[in-house]
């Protein structure tokens, strides 16, 4: 009953929604399709369980299931390696712009994903990588490859003179600072002429090579940034499975009392952080390499929050789902461009969508998936009588604990 | 063993603690009794290096830890049980006592302080591999025990290991922290159950509002009128 008037009202309020800028014409047209496409889902979803079941128990999927990990991360590396050969141009350079952003999210991931403080302001540390290569290589003749750990260097101390004072901070404050941070970030870039150029940015940044050797074209490109993510997913999965990756998720989910098991929760909070901002850094340097030109306009706030939405959508602290967000978010705009005025309504839209049926994000981390939606969780302070405790007592009168 | 001189604690402008004196010779239990909101909780987040310190004194087998970060004072050996079973309800039993080590870098002795708390508790034996979240209350509780454990402390700081937990489980709780003083460890124990702490302790210290108004032996503190009709309920 609930959820037949669940269906009913969705696609009200989205058509009230439309109403002011569609007409009511329109905007009822969007109600009523919607309606229509909720209730063929709903009549189809119940086969829709049942084609799952027959797929969980088809014996292909057994087989799939024992197929080791590094089988399939082999394949889809080939995959990946082939990629450049079968499609055209114009989608080459969308999935490069996808792969920057996939590395840029895998980086926020580590500070929002696994040690879960909140940062908005993520974009200043790629603004800083971009215009470090813009400058040192149309003012000083260095190459890409010594710009990409300058860039990092200059991301980290950016990240330490933030940090340090800020870390401190809890939730929604250390979020505020960090927005602001983002803004002054864009603001100095916008007029500190001298250095950046202003609002006009920088031109004429020269695309990458190694000794001698041009690596300038979208294939060369396409495999720097391939090999950016490989290099960061590795980095994240080691430090997923490491004693500091197990902190990280003490910290994240009891601060007092992981600080009581003795885990230095500032420093943590602050290599975590630094981690990103250097991941970050080092995009920026592929950005501008890739454009050939950088200006504020490239680093605006909407950015920060198109890459949180990338990590909140496909999973919080998990490489794959990052991946996918990502990959999602730069893909479907494109795929949307035929909507027009409508394309960003149609994203808030399938993001309010997400949060309200699927929070965990698309492939959520095995961890936060437990925190989020494991029913079974006990509230800390409940009062539970464990029945098991009385019997164990009763059958053995030791006096040994539990 | 544990020495607190005049310790003030304040939350902002709010003065919670206001210079309290209380001390822990090795191998006691010294209970701190007191009601809701005397700064029973302050004072040992206060003693763990949580919570900074406004002013006083506190020194730990003779020297000055007053302001010293949290892990410097786990890694000396003095470590707290958070209240109200803080354990991490997303990783497995086994990954929240490895936490509890988490200073500890030899792994040999890992292993023997893992082998050892799991004899005191075998039922975290079965459950190693279960999610703490999972746990029941008095299981959450005895995993946050065994945690502070695996850091091998000199001296424990319970905080209210008996908050919200059934009585039969109350009982196992007291007769751990017996044993855990038999095996050599100092305690320093925190709670509103005043009948069940001063049975066990040597000496209590009653907290009233900021201040210590009362110190003696357990047994004294037991009979004593005053504690009786404030704590004891007779």
């Amino acid at each position: 009953m609930k959820s037949t008037l669940k269906i009913l009202l969705w696609p009200l309020w989205i058509g009230l929604l439309c109403w002011p800028f569609m007409g009511l014409r329109a905007a009822g047209l969007t109600a009523f399709g919607l309606l229509l496409l909720f209730l063929l889902f709903r009549f189809f979803g119940r086969k829709i369980g049942l084609f799952k079941d027959i797929f969980l128990k088809m014996p292909g999927r057994e087989l799939a299931g024992r197929v080791p990990r590094k089988i399939w991360l082999g394949a889809a590396l080939l995959a990946a390696m082939m990629l450049p050969l079968v499609i055209n141009k114009y989608y080459l350079d969308i999935t490069i712009t996808a792969g920057i952003y996939i590395v840029l999210a895998l980086g926020l991931n580590i500070i929002v994903g696994l040690a879960g403080l909140l940062v908005l302001g993520y974009i200043a540390f790629y603004a800083a990588g971009a215009y470090a290569y813009a400058i040192l290589s149309t003012q000083y003749n260095v190459s890409f490859f010594a710009a990409l750990p300058a860039a990092a260097v200059l991301a980290l101390l950016l990240g330490l003179v933030l940090g340090v004072p800020t870390l401190r901070l809890r939730g929604d404050y250390l979020a505020i600072v960090t927005l602001g941070f983002g803004e002054i970030a864009r603001i100095v870039l916008n007029n500190w002429d001298g250095l950046t150029g202003g609002p006009n940015g920088i031109m004429h940044i020269p695309k990458p090579s190694l000794f001698g050797l041009k690596l300038g074209s979208p294939v060369h490109l396409y495999f720097i940034v391939l090999a950016m993510i490989i290099l960061v997913s590795f980095v994240i999965d080691r430090l997923n499975n490491s004693r500091l990756g197990r902190a990280l998720v003490a910290m994240r989910e009891d601060e007092t009392a992981a600080r009581a098991c003795g885990v230095n929760t500032v420093k943590l909070k602050l290599l975590a952080f630094s981690l990103s901002a250097m991941t970050a850094g080092m995009m920026g340097v592929v950005f501008a390499a890739k454009m050939s030109f950088v200006s504020p306009e490239s680093f605006t706030f909407w950015e920060s929050i198109m890459v949180l939405c990338m990590v909140v959508l496909g999973g919080m602290a998990s490489i794959p789902g990052v991946i996918l967000g990502a990959a999602a978010l730069v893909v479907l705009p494109e795929i949307f461009r035929q909507f027009q005025n409508y394309r960003m309504l149609v994203f808030g839209a399938a993001m309010v969508a997400m949060m309200i049926f699927r929070p965990q994000g698309l492939l959520p981390s095995k961890r936060r998936r437990l925190e989020l939606e494991d029913p079974t969780l006990p509230p800390i302070n409940q009062e539970r009588v464990d029945i098991t405790f009385h019997k164990i007592n009763q059958q053995s009168k030791t006096s040994e604990v539990i | 063993m544990l020495k607190v001189t005049n310790l003030k604690v304040s939350y902002g402008s709010l003065e919670v603690l206001h210079g309290i004196t209380f001390q822990v010779n090795p191998g006691e239990i010294v209970a701190v009794l007191g009601a809701n909101g005397a700064g029973k909780s302050t004072a040992i987040s206060a003693v763990s290096g949580i919570l900074p310190v406004r002013g006083g004194k506190i020194e730990f087998s003779g020297q000055d830890i007053t302001g010293r970060p949290a892990d410097d004072i786990v890694g000396m050996g003095l470590v707290q049980v958070p209240e109200g079973r803080r354990i991490f309800p997303g990783l497995t039993v086994r990954e929240n006592l490895d936490l509890g080590a988490y200073l500890i870098s030899d792994k040999k002795h890992k292993q023997e302080s893992l082998a050892k708390v799991l004899d005191i508790f075998p039922k975290l034996k079965e459950r190693r591999n279960q999610k703490g979240g999972t746990l029941s209350g008095g299981e959450q509780q005895m995993l946050a025990i065994a945690r502070g454990l695996m850091a091998r402390p000199k001296m424990l700081l319970l905080d209210e290991p008996s908050l919200g937990l059934a009585p039969i489980i109350v009982d196992r709780i007291f007769q751990v922290i017996q044993n855990i003083r038999q095996s050599g460890a100092t305690i320093l124990l925190v709670e509103q159950n005043a009948q069940r702490s001063l049975e066990i302790a040597d000496r209590g210290y009653i907290l009233e509002t900021g201040n210590i108004v009362l110190e003696d032996t357990g047994k004294a503190l037991l009979v004593n009128e005053s504690v009786k009709a404030s704590y004891l309920g007779a």
